[in-house]
């Protein structure tokens, strides 16, 4: 609470002067910056090539572009055709034309014909230039600076210009009285007392011989000159949405147009989506008994190794139940004990071979073969494991066996997928008829090429599953990874394709594009678009024939405010 | 008004101006006399060019209305082949504005016109 006080107080008395300062004076909304800094300059287009005439001291600047796209046209031959008669251009820059015209320093209005013969054609443009009167250009100047001067600091300036010390010794004391009483608050109440003196005494003294030091320096500070009229073009946003930017800056920003036409482009519908292995190409490893998880000779196979089709992956182990156990011995010991009992009526039945019926000895052996096999087999039932098997060839997408883990049937132990065979699934919320072609479009905008292969007819929520695959080689794909996809439908729509990046998201949300209206003017233009496929969208409203559409660059042409 | 106010207008019509020239535009048309006509500041002017070396010009006024080019001269830049060809042109008996070439100039040529006015204003046009 203390330093609030104190923040106050310092506030308070270091900007009470200038507070005064500002009663009597209607400032508005703060102004929006305008520059008066823009060289004189003339634009000039044909159907080929565009020309913007930019006056720098004695020389003239030729940023010359195609119309068409507004790429710098280099190597070009640049003539142009003055009234103090004909000058050619020397290339200083890729598609900046240099001039020396030291006459531009004189204002006026110059007619310019500038003949360009490029490998792309040859043209000739024509503007004309006007130069300000001089003047003029810093009366603008100075009042602009004063009248900013003179609303945000009221008569400051006048006072300056009177050279009126009180006004800085007022406001350099107001400073230090503010940043003396927060230091006061703040420190430790060990020594109010001298702290108190000191700055008693230094407020004192201050008061008793005011610094003209101060004053100097802050009337020298005022006195200083506006910064001169540099020619330096700089990008900006009008109060109508437009942008004024430099040729200089579309360069840096690799701005590039498009110019729009219509054309007749399928339908595409957008369905969400993800990525699933290949049905034909991947499988599941499951036990079919319950068991421990041995592994197999050479060690389980780890995520992301690759197996063979009928390679071991693990081995299970049944697991047996005490009682199962306990069950299965008495049985063996039954049978063992009716196992002897045969044997030795046997032996002495053989024995007495003469008195005995040769039949009855032939049952006992049979009988003595039967209880053998049952002890063999209810043996060598603890020691049944089952070999699982990779079903397909590929690699191990999913699951861990751990040595001693119990497997239950149906639980996967392994997922097995071919990274190079891979499909997507689609759900799609309306009953559409789809053709063969369909595009997959990722989050960072990497596009796949897909091939329909078939829709569900079950619903899935509300949505029917289409499925897809993937054509050709399909590198860096795993399954699950959710994407967009944009399907062909036999219907036809007419639009005008722009790619991706040149739609934006407006301020208000709204989709826009910057349209070129000049060679150094934007304007956004709201649009509405359908898919079209993975680099483009198709602009169905919003924008006609023979724009020159922003294609590169667009997005950094939106930052600029 | 303020002077920020004024400072402003005056600066949005110095930026407006800078493009107020580029915004016209100088659609070529078919002419009366079988040439291109296009806009040349106020007026219009038709070039002529049959493939032989003369080139002339007939002046209109803002209204298509047929203008004597008595006191006018003008400047030829015509690009033929991939080369500038330049050369005057000076008013003739007809009223016209004539020139002859140093080579022969094709009916569709691209180039343009300086042309001076009696007043001594000048004005161009493009084909």
């Amino acid at each position: 609470m203390r330093f609030l006080k104190a923040g106050i107080i310092a506030f308070t008395v270091a900007f009470g002067g200038a507070a005064a300062a500002h009663e009597g004076h209607d400032h508005g909304a703060p102004p929006p910056p305008v520059s008066t800094t823009i060289a004189p300059r003339v634009e000039a287009a044909s159907t080929q090539f565009e020309a913007v005439v930019v006056t720098r001291g004695a020389e003239m600047h030729v940023y010359l572009d195609s119309f068409a796209t507004n790429t710098p046209v280099n190597g070009a031959s640049v003539e142009m055709d003055t009234p103090n008669g004909i000058i050619v251009g020397t290339e200083t820059d890729a598609g900046i034309y240099v001039f020396s015209a030291p006459w531009v320093a004189t204002p006026g209005s110059y007619d310019l014909a500038i003949t360009v013969i490029a490998d792309a054609g040859f043209d000739v443009l024509i503007g004309t230039l006007t130069i300000p009167a001089a003047p003029t250009a810093p009366v603008v100047e100075a009042t602009a600076v004063n009248a900013i001067a003179a609303s945000v600091l009221g008569d400051l300036s006048a006072r300056f210009t009177a050279r009126d010390l009180s006004l800085a010794v007022a406001a350099g004391l107001g400073l230090l009285i503010g940043a003396l009483g927060v230091a006061l608050f703040r420190r430790p109440r060990k020594r109010p007392a001298t702290a108190t003196a000191i700055v008693t005494a230094m407020v004192g003294a201050l008061f008793a011989a005011p610094s003209p030091g101060y004053a100097e320096i802050a009337v020298a500070n005022a006195a200083l000159p506006a910064p001169a009229a540099a020619t330096r073009d700089v990008a900006q946003r009008f109060p109508d949405g437009s942008l004024f930017v430099p040729k200089g800056t579309q360069r840096v920003l690799g701005v590039r147009t498009l110019v729009t036409e219509t054309a007749l482009h399928g339908r595409r519908i957008e369905l969400p989506g993800r990525i699933i292995p290949d049905p034909n190409a991947s499988g599941y490893v499951q036990a079919s008994l319950e068991g421990r998880l041995v592994a197999p000779e050479g060690g389980f196979p780890q995520l992301g190794s690759s197996v063979k089709a009928g390679q071991i992956v693990a081995i299970v182990e049944p697991t047996i139940g005490a009682v199962d156990l306990a069950d299965r011995q008495q049985q063996i010991r039954e049978i063992e004990q009716q196992l002897e009992l045969v044997s030795r009526r046997l032996d002495r039945r053989k024995q007495l071979t003469t008195a005995v019926a040769r039949t009855e000895i032939e049952e006992l052996e049979i009988e003595q073969e039967s209880l053998t096999a049952q002890r063999d087999a209810l043996v060598s039932l603890t020691d049944i494991s089952e070999n699982l098997i990779a079903p397909v060839e590929g690699v191990i997408a999913a699951g861990q066996a751990i040595a001693g883990q119990i497997a239950s049937p149906g639980v996967t132990v392994y997922e097995i997928v071919d990274p190079g065979k891979f499909w997507v699934e689609a759900l799609s919320y309306r009953s559409e008829t789809l053709g063969d072609a369909a595009v997959a479009v990722f989050a960072d905008g990497a596009t796949i090429d897909l091939k329909y292969q078939g829709t569900g007819l079950a619903d899935q929520g509300q949505a029917v599953p289409v499925r897809f695959s993937v054509v050709g080689q399909a590198e860096g794909l795993r399954a699950g990874q959710l994407l967009r996809v944009i399907a062909a439908t036999p219907a036809e729509r007419e639009g005008i394709v722009v790619p991706r990046d040149a739609v934006l998201r407006g301020a208000n949300g709204q989709l826009v594009v910057y349209v070129k209206t000049n060679a150094e003017r934007f304007v956004q233009r709201e649009v509405r678009v359908e898919p079209l496929d993975g680099d483009n969208v198709l602009v169905v409203a919003g924008l006609e024939v023979g724009l020159r559409v922003v294609t590169e660059g667009a997005e950094l042409l939106n930052q600029i405010r | 008004m303020n002077l920020i106010t004024l400072s402003r207008r005056i600066g949005f019509a110095a930026i407006g101006s800078l493009f107020a020239v580029a915004a016209l535009a100088h659609e070529p048309r078919p002419g009366p006399n079988g040439g291109w006509k296009v806009d040349a500041g106020a007026w219009h002017a038709e070039l002529v060019a049959n493939g032989t070396l003369t080139v002339v010009v007939y002046l209109f006024d803002g209204s298509d209305e047929p203008v004597s080019a008595n006191g006018w001269t003008a400047n030829a830049i015509l690009l033929i082949d991939g080369a500038a060809q330049r050369f005057e042109l000076t008013p003739d008996a007809d009223g016209r504005l004539s020139g002859n070439s140093a080579v022969g100039v094709p009916k569709d040529v691209k180039g343009a016109l300086q042309l001076v006015a009696p007043d001594g204003s000048s004005v161009q046009a493009k084909y």
